[in-house]
């Protein structure tokens, strides 16, 4: 099982590392997703992937607020002055792991803590050298150190080098005992506790040891003090040690911390101590929190998921709106088309006598057309108005386009600042940098492929005339009938008339007049209702719509949201399906 | 010095209550309104006493130290920690403090010192934490209090990291004893991050209280104690104390005006483009206005000779003008239909509107108007272009409330150029046409003829003859020819005073329409607006160096 698990945690180690790259080159979304993740990262890096490497050795870290003495307990604990002690505060920054010459060979070798890069401490005051990179370790060999026990020297957690807070906080992970080194100043620290709640959360076994303690009365102000620490941090098993303040290093090196609660002094309560059990225990809790944490992080990825999705989506709900509202003028008469086509299917006769009516119309609407100007420019005081010309069209398109495409840039930039984190931080300066100029004119581009709109428009329109026509055979029908019957009617119904009476009188008249009218009130009647019959504008305007629509995500929303489509991406990889899964199986372990 | 700081204060102060369309600077206002309260604050207190904060982390010895001062028991110390929870003040008997919510202990011997003895900055007990702020926000001077354990601590470091050059701080070692001075590392390490501090003292807090609860004299191992005592008692004299008070206050000034000068940086390159923005949609605007207004309304010759010829049928004499009149109302009889007769559209057009702002006495009426929806348009795309530029700069500007103005703007230019110039053009031309001398050079020719019917007709009586009825219908033909002859060159005369007219009208439409304050008086004032704040922060700049 062990070996089972092992492997998904690598994988699992694998996929995060993955995903983290994949991330790199978006700062925003990987600072919001890895945010707070350090600890358990830690975690898995220093703790659940080594240790079944190396399970039969103790790791006992020495750790606590800065110039409490960390080094002087060190020091006293491994019996020799191997880690530099300095009378100002954060002076070890790097840590420093003293084993056997076994555990020494192995750690240099880099098998005893494979996430830090093990280097031989070749001088006394390497630990306390800034210049190193932060994850060195230093090693030292000590012979007087039992095989299965290493010690650690850790950098405080509290000072104003907030590096040192990042390598302590790498050995919190590695180690499995934190000797917790606190003073009477230092036992309530924020900072302090902080560090250690999180290492007692994560199954750390804590032993706390006072330092500097003043010995009056069986360091009873020590205990109380011990008692309020282990308070704090929610320590259950309590084992006290304690350094009295009038100590002086030079004199014993081998002194031995004495305990406050009947146990060995604390190095003989470290030999004893059941490493198989202890690091077994300290695993598990591990594992434990580890999962807690993984827990949340997967929902993030869901989160984030679905955030990016609905800010995706408010995008293209505002494009579509904005389409929407974009109602082209076709610039041809609609009317006119229907009657053209009924015209060129109508039957010999009636084609006869239309022919012979729209010629008398036409001459008739131009005389009329001139004489209703003249009076119409006397009486308005205006021209008629002209149609429009195909660039007059085209260039009042252009217009209506170019308001609607700022006013949605406009409001992307105004609807990207009120996004929630990460996604404001991945796309408002996006929004801000589009180059409106050039969005614009490839916009109005694409959504005005054709010069002349109501060429464009007519040939949408014959189309879905004869699409019309072959799909409603009734209604077809009906249509022609009643073209017929308009033409025909008069004609026929005049002409007996002026055969019967035989003269020149009123139903000569009617006859000769009778195609002029059937032609004209079958063209009144199929301009009226052309668009009524046939929504012939429809088709043409919803892909003149469509065709904005896709412009504006083309050349808008896909140019600004690439960030979010990326991070999108990311999210559903198989690095995050891995990531989900192994979760789900570290959970049923644990 | 003062009164400087007042007038910095002032235009802070109008900064402050900015609720304008800036959106970085209003952003700042509640900030920027707080530093103006504590500037307030403080300058009025300029001359008095000076509040001492005894801060540091918990456990270092702040409260031992104010007993040391004190040289009696006032604040309770204790081994556990942490100790002290509540600020406590100790100052001279009788002085008004500046703050009433902590407690007092009015036992002091030294004279403009109020000593605070605050919570820890750094025990789990985050409200410790909080109240040392609260001391810290209305300190003028902050002792930092450290041990050889505590004092690179982060915790109280991070307190103290916003106040930089805003408080004089001094630094004061504790719990001093054989092990050596962290002086030089500490000093060092402030120095680094931009702190600056006063005098430094060394001292063991407990051995000064023993001694001087005992009544002896100042010893060796005391170290620096009884400086500290001679620092406090003597050398924070009211010179001293006014100088610190004074150096806070500038160090607020600074920091406020960096905030400011920031955001006036991040605006100005975006300020240019916008007034060249503004500048450019103004002059396209007037330029579009004016193309098409005389390109369609202005350029219609019906509207000129339709004018010129109602106001000369108003005033036309004798016969031929009398002749004029009756075919002019004839002419116009549509016009004066009632709506419900009218054509369709008659009602709406352009033209219409102008010309019966040309001819009628009526003022503009008020729910018409005459600015023609193409140019709206044109400006709408403006507006929208120079709208997307102010967002991306960070200023908001109300939306359609331009489009109003810009409509009546240009209504009442129209009108006042319609009514003004143009009319009165029209009613010189039509004066003139109407004049006695024109009305008899035209009357002359058909009065001559009619005379002479006449003469024809009397002698032709006199001679008992008759006259042939071809004569008359001959007479009545060659007057009809003449009257009409007559009225052709009226009505030509009548288009050419139109046509100059319009040549004249269409000059003063063009220095109508560019006449400044056309459009965008929104944008405009905006801009002001945030120029006018820029100069303002540029002064306080100014007057802060």
């Amino acid at each position: 099982m062990d070996d089972a698990l092992n492997h998904d945690l690598e994988v699992f180690d694998t996929a995060l590392r993955t995903l983290d790259s994949a991330l790199e080159s978006q700062p925003a979304l990987h600072g919001a997703l890895f945010k707070d993740t350090g600890e358990w990262r830690k975690l898995l890096t220093f703790k659940l992937l080594p240790q079944l490497a190396g399970k039969d050795v103790l790791v006992a870290a020495v750790a606590g607020g800065t110039n409490t003495g960390k080094s002087t307990v060190f020091n006293l604990l491994a019996g020799a002055e191997l880690s530099p002690v300095r009378a100002t505060a954060a002076a070890t920054c790097r840590p420093l792991l003293v084993g056997n010459q076994h555990r020494f060979d192995q750690g240099v070798a880099g098998n005893l803590v494979p996430g830090l890069q093990a280097r031989f401490q070749a001088h006394d005051t390497d630990p306390i050298d800034r210049s190193a990179a932060p994850d060195t370790l230093f090693m030292k060999a000590c012979e007087g150190l039992p095989d299965h026990m290493v010690l650690l020297d850790v950098p405080d957690v509290d000072s104003i080098d907030l590096i040192n807070w990042d390598v302590a906080e790498n050995i919190q992970a590695v180690c499995d005992v934190l000797i917790a080194v606190l003073t009477g100043e230092k036992y309530q620290d924020e900072q302090v506790i902080a560090y250690f709640r999180q290492a007692a959360d994560s199954g750390r076994v804590i032993l706390p040891l006072m330092n500097k303690a003043n010995d009056a009365q069986d360091f009873e102000v020590a205990r109380a003090q011990l008692e309020d620490f282990c308070q704090s941090v929610g320590i259950e098993e309590r084992t006290f040690f304690v350094v009295p303040h009038d100590f002086t290093l030079m004199e014993s090196c081998d002194h031995r911390i004495a305990s406050l609660s009947d146990t060995e002094p604390l190095r003989a309560y470290l030999e004893q101590m059941d490493v198989v059990d202890t690091k077994d225990r300290v695993y598990r809790d591990t594992l434990k929190h580890f999962t807690g944490h993984t827990e949340e992080f997967v929902a993030r990825l869901d989160d984030f998921a679905k955030s990016f999705d609905g800010v995706s989506k408010l995008f293209e709900h505002r494009a579509e709106a904005v389409a929407q509202s974009y109602d082209p003028e076709p610039g041809a008469q609609v009317g006119k088309l229907l009657h053209n086509h009924i015209k060129a299917r109508r039957g010999a006769v009636s084609r006869t006598v239309g022919k012979v009516g729209a010629a008398a119309v036409d001459g008739v609407s131009y005389v009329g057309r001139s004489l209703g100007e003249m009076v119409r420019s006397r009486l308005t005081l205006t021209s008629a108005k002209k149609p429009p010309t195909a660039d007059e069209l085209r260039s009042y398109h252009a217009r209506e386009l170019s308001i609607r495409t700022r006013d949605f840039i406009r409001d992307c930039v105004e609807l990207a600042e009120h996004l929630d984190q990460p996604a404001r931080d991945m796309v408002a300066k996006r929004f801000e940098a589009l180059e409106v100029t050039e969005v614009v004119a490839a916009v109005e581009a694409a959504t005005l492929v054709d010069d002349n709109i109501s060429d464009a428009f007519r040939a949408h329109a014959e189309k879905t005339l004869d699409e019309w026509w072959n799909d409603n055979k009734m209604r077809r029908l009906f249509l022609v009938q009643l073209d017929a019957m308009l033409m025909l009617a008069p004609t026929a119904v005049a002409l007996p008339l002026a055969v019967y009476s035989g003269g020149v009188g009123v139903p000569e008249v009617v006859a000769a007049t009778s195609p002029l009218a059937g032609e004209f009130f079958s063209r009144v009647l199929e301009h009226q209702f052309a668009d009524k019959w046939v929504d012939l504008m429809a088709p043409w305007h919803k892909e003149q719509q469509a065709r904005f629509e896709r412009a504006l995500h083309e050349h808008i929303l896909e140019a600004a949201l690439v960030p979010l489509a990326e991070g999108r991406a990311a999210l559903d990889s198989e690095a995050a399906e891995t990531l989900r899964r192994i979760h789900t199986q570290c959970l049923t372990v644990s | 010095m003062s009164d400087s700081i007042l007038n910095v204060l002032e235009h802070l102060e109008a900064l402050a209550d900015y609720d304008g369309p800036w959106k970085a600077l209003r952003q700042e206002t509640a900030r920027l309104r707080e530093r103006v309260n504590e500037l307030q604050t403080r300058e009025a207190r300029l001359d008095d006493v000076l509040v001492v904060a005894l801060v540091g982390g918990s456990g270092v010895g702040k409260s031992t130290l104010l007993n040391a001062i004190a040289g009696d028991q006032i604040a309770l110390t204790s081994a556990m920690r942490p100790c002290t929870t509540k600020p406590m003040a100790y100052h001279p008997p009788g002085t008004e403090l500046p703050f009433h919510e902590w407690e007092g202990v009015p036992r002091s011997a030294l004279e403009h010192l109020v000593l605070i003895d605050t919570p820890d900055s750094d025990s789990i007990a985050h409200i410790h934490r909080e109240r040392t702020v609260e001391v810290l926000k209305q300190c003028d001077l902050i002792v930092l209090c450290a041990s050889t354990e505590k004092y690179l601590d982060e915790a109280s470091w991070s307190l103290l990291r916003p106040l930089r050059g805003q408080r004089a701080m001094i630094c004061v070692e504790t719990k001093a004893g054989p092990q050596p001075s962290v002086k030089e590392h500490w000093l060092e390490r402030l120095k680094d991050q931009g702190f600056e501090t006063g005098p430094y003292f060394r001292v063991n807090a407990l051995r000064t209280l023993d001694r001087k609860m005992a009544g002896g004299k100042p010893e060796e191992e005391e170290y620096d104690g009884p400086a500290l005592d001679q620092f406090l008692r003597q050398e924070l004299n009211r010179e001293r104390i006014a100088r610190i008070k004074r150096s806070n206050v500038a160090g607020l000034l600074q920091k406020a005006t960096q905030r400011l000068d920031e955001i006036a940086e991040e605006i100005r390159p975006a300020l240019a483009d916008l007034e060249k923005g503004i500048q450019a949609s103004d002059k396209a605007l007037a330029r579009e206005s004016l193309g098409f207004v005389s390109d369609h309304l202005f350029a219609e010759p019906h509207l000129w000779t339709y004018a010129v010829g109602r106001e000369t049928s108003v005033r036309s004499k004798g016969y031929i003008g009398i002749c004029y009149r009756v075919l002019d109302a004839l002419r116009s009889l549509p016009m004066r239909m009632p709506s419900f007769l009218s054509l369709a559209g008659l009602k709406n057009s352009d033209g219409r509107r102008a010309a019966e702002l040309l001819t009628s006495d009526d003022l503009m009426p008020h729910e018409e108007t005459i600015a023609p929806e193409r140019v709206l348009e044109y400006y709408r795309t403006q507006q929208s272009e120079l709208a997307l530029t102010f967002v991306r700069a960070g200023i908001e500007v109300r939306e359609g409330a331009g489009e109003l103005a810009f409509q009546q703007e240009l209504d009442r230019r129209l009108v006042s150029v319609i009514k003004g110039p143009a009319r009165e053009r029209v009613q010189n031309g039509a004066r003139r046409l109407s004049r006695w001398l024109t009305t008899v050079l035209l009357d002359v020719p058909p009065v001559a003829f009619l005379c002479y019917t006449a003469f024809i007709v009397v002698k032709s009586y006199l001679a008992a003859r008759f006259l042939d009825v071809s004569f008359l219908i001959h007479s009545a033909t060659v007057l009809a020819i003449i009257t009409t002859v007559e009225l052709v060159i009226l009505s030509f005369a009548i288009r050419s005073v139109a046509w100059m007219a319009r040549q004249g009208s269409l000059q003063d439409l063009k220095a109508a329409f560019l006449a400044p304050r056309l459009a965008f008086e929104e944008e405009k004032a905006v801009l002001q607006d945030v120029r006018d704040n820029l100069k303002r922060i540029e002064s306080i700049k100014a007057m802060v160096q």
